[in-house]
């Protein structure tokens, strides 16, 4: 009988992980062969391109961020783009977030009233100004609790028919704008585009344009660097063949306004508030035969800063599970939903086995190896060269991603990456991923009791190149 | 179990074999775009040497390798570089005039081909500078198809081609088709677009004014912006649209500008009826119209625009100024008005969405 439920169970967990190989592999090679193909069709594009574009708001959500708030809204001024607006939301931070940039930009306060097309906490105070031709706004509000009710208010005092969500303590590549509107021109359906997001510690700027990428010698913000690129080039990308993207990162996604507005804007009680906004358009546009397609731009670059520290990694990612718990507990409708199509079948199940089902699963599993030791039952040297392989195989994609980098636009490869890409996938395999699991079996604990905790994370100033023109 | 477990190893143990391939294309694939890249010139040469014939003709097979978009990109590039040389535009214009079928049956492929792909199609037609389409010629009939297709790269293009093989017929089944289905397109394109138009623009204004409550607003407020360049002679027969005190305030708004261009005095009452009480929320008509009344000198043209110097509304102030001081008179504020800068101010960017009604 023993033996019987071993032997299920090591059928389980082998399954289990041969699925996420095959999935990672089969959306390897579709993503790659993608990239090129995006490669060969930019140049088709830019002759195509003419003069059309679409006005865009930019709505920066900022919660103290005093730190960054001023480089960022100086390099969404370099944006290469020609019709859009910045709109600052100052969600009642405590710190100097909105005295700095009334002080470095010529705004003053406009009393023109808006309309609430979308829930949010009542906002105080409007100011506006021109700084290079740009309008820069500045909404001070109430604080609603979490970015979702900020962008909120963003959306009702936008004045455009298509807006950007992204954070405030990030830097916008330069043509990331053009990159991602395109993809409205190019399909009447498209209602929001994700961009790449990538990350900004260790990288020095200029004109919105990144100049130095060097890998960070810190191993917290290395392999998250390594775990960005596979998550975004492979996993995006592959979706987007077939409309499956469950989530747009709140870091950088365009949208049209309309639907949005028609869903009611983002949810201000949800954590993950952009995984929750893309499901619910999913939802409504699947639901009422609406065709619609949500789109991924992998050269429409977002670069962030990302934790520095284990403990900070670790409180991100806590937050981070329990807004995809209760993102997935608020649309489980799409389990196994026929209806919803590729959406529910291929990207609602693995994010359900492979996110939310994992630190379960992981964590039975370490169990159940715990228990096949002590019975004798487990051949490990057998099971340590399956493990072994699992992880070299992990390794060698994660050296791909990396590599493959130039697909997207310009990458540049340092002396010594390669070397530091293998070190830093042997790190996250041995230490990171373990360390995220039981960050993940702590969220999913304390789900209940900590779903609106936000944590104070470790911001630094963003490198900006002095170098002349 | 371990017979599961061996295929499940053997799989993975396949799975790095692909990905070491796949890694090794990583990791050479510079080199082979740079290949590419030396062929991609041999390839754009092949398409250059084929126009130096004395009469080039496209082969079926020549056709088929157009069906590899790169090999489109390659002659579309070559055929624009030619067209652009005056000794060579005629020598081009009758090659692709003998291969209009050839044209259309690569318009059929790509229709079928994704969006972009079509986008470019439409654009190559556009950039290929075919004039003088009759109206049954196949080639209109392939641009209308590919206008309604729902991408904005794909129906600017198409219709930048419909414009440039000068058909009015084609531009008018096209705008009628597209505002059937309640397409929206901005009309500073419309309106752009119809001034590339390389036929007879009068005969275009004539059939634009005749079918015109058959197209969409936005087709129409940037029929009237043509009109204001090309449209002159029609200064009597818009005024009718005018009277209408519903008639929606973008074309109010374009109306007035045509006004301001051909000034007709005997309008002059309906554009200063514009100015009352009643319109007073919609400021952008007050705004355009004061800017208009520079065009229509009196005593009530001036009452009205002094008035306009007390709006709260910077535009209204603006515009009234300009045209006081175009028409030469001297009001004691009207310097001080002049010399404001522009607010900066969202008063008139609340963009509204629900104010934009379907066409």
């Amino acid at each position: 009988m023993m033996q019987t439920i071993f032997t299920i169970l090591g059928i389980f967990f082998a399954l289990y992980m041969f699925g996420y190989a095959t999935f990672i592999m089969v959306g390897n090679l579709f993503a790659l062969w993608r990239l090129h193909r995006n490669l060969v069709r930019k140049n088709m594009k830019n002759q195509i391109d003419g003069n059309i574009s679409v006005p865009v708001s930019v709505l920066v959500p900022a919660y103290n961020e005093a730190e960054t708030i001023l480089s960022t809204i100086d390099n969404l001024l370099a944006a290469d783009f020609q019709t859009y607006e910045i709109v600052v939301i100052d969600d009642g931070s405590t710190d100097e977030t909105a005295k700095l940039v009334l002080e470095k930009y010529p705004l003053t306060r406009n009393t023109t009233p808006f309309q609430n097309v979308v829930k949010s906490a009542p906002i105080k105070e409007v100011y506006t100004g021109t700084v290079e031709n740009r309008l820069i706004t500045l909404i001070r509000k109430k604080n609603g609790g979490n970015k979702a009710d900020a962008l909120n208010a963003g959306i009702n005092v936008a004045k455009y028919p298509y807006f950007v969500a992204m954070d405030g303590d990030e830097i916008l590549q330069a043509d990331a704008l053009k990159n991602a509107a395109r993809n409205f021109l190019e399909d009447e359906k498209v209602i929001a585009v994700g961009g790449l997001i990538r990350v900004s510690n260790n990288v020095t700027f200029r004109k919105g344009y990144p100049l130095e990428t060097r890998m960070s010698k810190n191993p917290v913000i290395s392999t998250q660097r390594l775990e960005y690129n596979r998550a975004f080039m492979a996993s995006r990308v592959f979706s987007d063949m077939f409309n499956g993207n469950l989530n747009i990162s709140g870091g950088f996604g365009m949208f049209k306004k309309g639907p949005v507005i028609q869903v009611g804007g983002y949810d201000s009680n949800s954590v993950g508030e952009d995984m929750d906004l893309v499901m619910r358009l999913h939802h409504y546009h699947l639901s009422e035969n609406i065709p619609y397609a949500m789109r991924y731009a992998p050269d429409a670059v977002c670069w962030t800063q990302v934790p520095f520290t284990i403990k900070d990694l670790g409180k991100q990612r806590a937050r981070w599970h329990r807004g995809l718990i209760q993102s997935m507990w608020s649309h489980k409708n799409f389990f196994l939903n026929f209806r919803y199509g590729s959406v529910s079948l291929i990207s609602f199940m693995y994010y359900f086995l492979y996110e939310f089902m994992s630190p379960f699963i992981e964590l039975f599993g370490f169990l159940f190896i715990v228990l096949a030791l002590i019975t004798q039952t487990l051949n490990w040297p057998f099971a340590l060269l399956l493990v072994g392989i699992y992880g070299l195989f992990n390794i060698i994609n994660t050296v791909i991603f990396y590599t493959s980098n130039f697909l997207i636009g310009d990458f540049q490869m340092y002396k010594g990456d390669t070397l530091r890409v293998l070190g830093f996938s042997l790190v996250d395999i041995l230490v990171i991923r373990p360390y995220l699991f039981l960050i993940r079996v702590y969220a999913t604990i304390t789900y209940r009791s900590r779903l609106h905790s936000w944590g104070k994370l470790t911001r630094s100033k963003m490198e900006e190149s002095s170098e002349n023109t | 179990m371990d017979g599961f477990l061996s295929i499940i190893y053997w799989m993975i143990l396949v799975y790095i074999g692909l990905s070491l391939i796949v890694l090794f294309f990583i990791l050479t694939y510079k080199q082979l775009m740079l290949r590419k890249l030396k062929n991609q010139e041999k390839r754009q040469d092949s398409w250059r040497k084929f126009f130096e014939q004395k009469n080039p003709l496209l082969l079926q097979e020549d056709v088929e390798r157009l069906k590899n978009t790169e090999e489109l990109l390659y002659f579309t590039k070559v055929l624009q570089t030619l067209n652009q040389q005056p000794q060579k535009e005629e020598s081009i214009q009758e090659f692709i005039y003998s291969h209009v079928d050839t044209w259309v049956e690569l318009g059929n492929y790509y229709s079928n081909q994704s969006l972009i792909m079509r986008a470019y199609f439409a654009w190559g037609c556009k950039e290929a500078g075919i004039r003088q389409l009759n109206n049954n010629s196949e080639m209109i009939q392939l641009m209308q198809r590919y206008a309604l297709f729902p991408s904005i790269y794909c129906r600017n293009n198409a219709l930048g081609a419909l414009y440039s093989f000068g058909n009015v017929d084609g531009v008018i089944k096209t705008y009628q088709a597209l505002s059937e289905q309640k397409v929206t397109f901005n009309a500073r394109l419309v309106a752009a677009g119809l001034a590339d138009f390389t036929g007879d623009k009068r005969a275009l204004a004539d059939v634009l004014y005749d079918n015109f409550s058959d197209f969409g607003l936005d087709f129409q407020v940037g029929i009237i912006d043509f009109f204001r360049k090309n449209g002159g002679h029609l200064k009597h027969q818009l005024a009718d649209m005018l009277k209408d005190p519903s008639l929606n305030i973008e074309l109010v708004c374009a109306l007035m500008r045509y006004y301001g261009k051909h000034p007709v005095q005997e309008v002059k009452p309906i554009i200063l009826s514009w100015m009352s009480w009643k319109y007073r929320y919609q400021w952008e008509i007050i705004a355009v119209t004061a800017s208009t009344l520079a065009s229509y000198p009196g005593e009530d043209t001036v009452e009205l625009l002094k008035k306009c110097l007390q709006s709260d509304n910077w535009f209204i102030r603006k515009n009234a100024a300009v045209s006081l001081e175009i028409l030469n008179e001297e009001v004691p504020q009207l310097e001080a008005v002049l010399s404001e800068e522009h607010p900066e101010t969202i008063d008139q960017l609340t963009y509204d969405l629900a104010s934009k009604e379907p066409v």
